[in-house]
């Protein structure tokens, strides 16, 4: 049977994407995720939009924290006038194979205090997740998707966002799909921190990619 | 300590003693120094790494999936989640970063594995399907492309002798693919092996399967994830013998079989996963003398499994185109390559979690 070259990536891709969703790598394997959470755009605020200044994947989202979140911030980071927050779910920590690298790089950009806020369902997963992703400095608190901002409002996951915890002025960015490979703009980057030489996205400075 | 070979004379007991000392390792590596260890009886260490952040931030090895020793005594740790390959001098200190995150050139995607062949480090970006070589300097050379054409997708390519790759795959592929693939340095197809069967092919079970394989001796070793046997291949592709993956003198229950029992279906009717704790294989790494370990651990459906965590080792060994169950063991690390000398590399997160310990295990024949 001769398929024709593009249908036939497209079926490998398919089949490939469901395994690779499932099984994120040597030394971890997943199996909550399927194909269709791959990198779908999920359904949320008709106003999420991707922002211009970011990329086709990036919502810029700002508001207030809802009470939740900033009672749990005075809670976790009470010497402090500002915080990291991380909304993930299960699904994120499970698809997204870059969510590690970047956090990681954004504990190291910033001093602000980082806590991870996940609905309660999520919790083990996400606590697992830092656990094997060496991020054991970041606080994670149980908190509903739709408490995290003051007027309801759903966004997409990870989402990361600074906020202040005396105000609970909120500004920060929503990923709208899932990326299961490394991300070209990482948290650190969208939240406006400057990064370590090493970690800056510039142009590398190794030779030109050649083939044999 | 010796290396382990495989010796007729070495009997069940003998190796039963083997594999309980294999399962004290982490236990005795967590209570003492790393030097402690030198003089003590079952293990030789490797190296120790502090993974603590620095402000370099490479420092960490985040999710490490390969080992090598560099002919000069360096190490070498192929870094999943980091995106990179790290260099470690005999000390554990950190000498050289290979690689970053990116799709350029010298970056990876999603690196899968890699390692060391020829003088030269490696690395496999799944999401490219390339080889990314660096030069015996650690810079980077050029990428090898993964020709795909009738091959399903590679899950894992790591080195084998010669100068050759051996790639498992995914098993979402297309019913009488074969899993395996021994290609050389340019990335071109020599032989191939482990057919992939209807049972497996369905998507229900595909999805959560993966090969594992390693090569030792000019045998390939396969197994799938969710299955439950062990098979041993010779380059050109041909079946030498299989045998069922025992753990506590039962078959290990394969998915497809789960499935099966579950009318098709990998869903239970109260929305779990029928895969959900039961024992998988993770990991395969072949020694010399024709001895295979198997890592098995409980299948977390909800969490995933990290190999770091450890779980149970089945040993078998290949004589006389046959498998024989040498015994299984309880670890608390995860299994990976072998070393030069042909021994087990065994691999935790120190009970700091600020340190990643790798020991070579150096098993020593003792006598019944």
């Amino acid at each position: 049977m001769t398929i024709e070259p593009r249908l036939r990536r497209f079926l490998m891709l398919s089949a490939v994407g469901g395994a690779a969703a499932v099984v994120g790598a040597s030394t971890s394997w997943f199996l909550a995720a399927d194909a269709a959470a791959r990198t779908r755009v999920l359904s949320v605020d008709p106003s999420q939009t991707p922002d211009p200044d970011f990329d086709s994947a990036t919502a810029r989202i700002s508001g207030t924290a809802g009470v939740q979140l900033r009672q749990a911030l005075a809670r976790l980071t009470p010497e402090v006038d500002s915080a990291i927050a991380i909304v993930l779910t299960a699904e994120d920590c499970l698809t997204c194979e870059d969510l590690g690298r970047q956090l990681r790089e954004l504990q190291r950009a910033t001093p602000l205090p980082i806590v991870v806020a996940a609905e309660s369902i999520s919790i083990p997963v996400v606590t697992t997740f830092l656990g094997r992703e060496h991020l054991r400095a970041v606080q994670v608190v149980a908190i509903a998707h739709a408490s995290v901002l003051a007027d309801g409002r759903r966004f997409t996951t990870p989402a990361a966002f600074i906020v202040s915890t005396a105000s609970g002025e909120l500004s920060g960015v929503s990923h709208t799909r899932r990326f299961k490979y490394a991300r070209a703009r990482s948290f650190r980057e969208e939240l406006g921190f400057a990064g370590t030489e090493e970690h800056d996205w510039a142009p590398s400075p190794l030779k030109q990619e050649k083939t044999p | 300590m010796r290396i382990p070979r495989a010796d007729p004379r070495l009997s069940a007991e003998a190796w039963r003693f083997l594999l309980t000392a294999i399962a004290c390792i982490p236990v005795l590596l967590s209570a003492q120094s790393r030097r402690g260890l030198e003089s003590g009886a079952r293990s030789v260490d490797w190296f120790s790494v502090e993974i603590r952040d620095t402000l370099t931030g490479h420092q960490i090895i985040a999710r490490p999936t390969d080992f090598a020793r560099l002919p000069d005594g360096r190490y070498l740790v192929v870094d999943q989640s980091e995106k990179n390959l790290k260099v470690y001098d005999r000390s554990g200190a950190l000498a050289s970063v290979l690689g970053r995150a990116g799709g350029g050139p010298g970056e990876f995607l999603s690196l899968a594995s890699g390692g060391w062949v020829s003088g030269r480090p490696f690395g496999f970006d799944r999401a490219s399907n390339s080889v990314k070589w660096f030069s015996s300097e650690f810079k980077y050379d050029v990428a090898t492309m993964i020709d795909l054409h009738d091959r399903p997708q590679p899950y894992r390519v790591i080195a084998i002798p010669g100068g050759r790759f051996l790639e498992c795959s995914f098993a979402a592929g297309i019913e009488g693919q074969r899993l395996i693939a021994v290609r050389d340095r340019e990335g071109k197809v020599l032989s191939s092996a482990f057919p992939l069967t209807a049972s497996i092919a369905r998507p229900s079970v595909a999805q959560y399967t993966v090969t594992l394989c390693d090569s030792r001796d000019g045998v390939v070793y396969g197994a799938l994830s969710g299955g439950d046997s062990l098979y041993a291949f010779d380059l050109e592709g041909r079946l030498i013998a299989s045998a069922p993956l025992l753990l506590d003198g039962r078959r290990v229950k394969s998915f497809a079989s789960l499935v099966d029992d579950n009318q098709g279906s990998a869903r239970l009717q109260d929305g779990g996963w029928v895969q959900h704790g039961m024992q998988m294989a993770i990991r395969i790494t072949a020694m010399s003398g024709g001895v295979v370990a198997v890592q098995v651990i409980e299948f977390d459906a909800v969490k995933g499994v990290d190999v770091l965590e450890g779980g149970r080792l089945a040993v078998l060994r290949l004589r006389d185109r046959a498998f024989t169950q040498l015994g299984t063991a309880s670890v608390k690390a995860g299994l990976f390559n072998a070393s030069e000398r042909g021994a087990f590399l065994l691999s935790w997160v120190g009970g700091s979690a600020e340190r990643v310990e790798v020991s070579e295990l150096v098993i020593r024949r003792t006598e019944p």
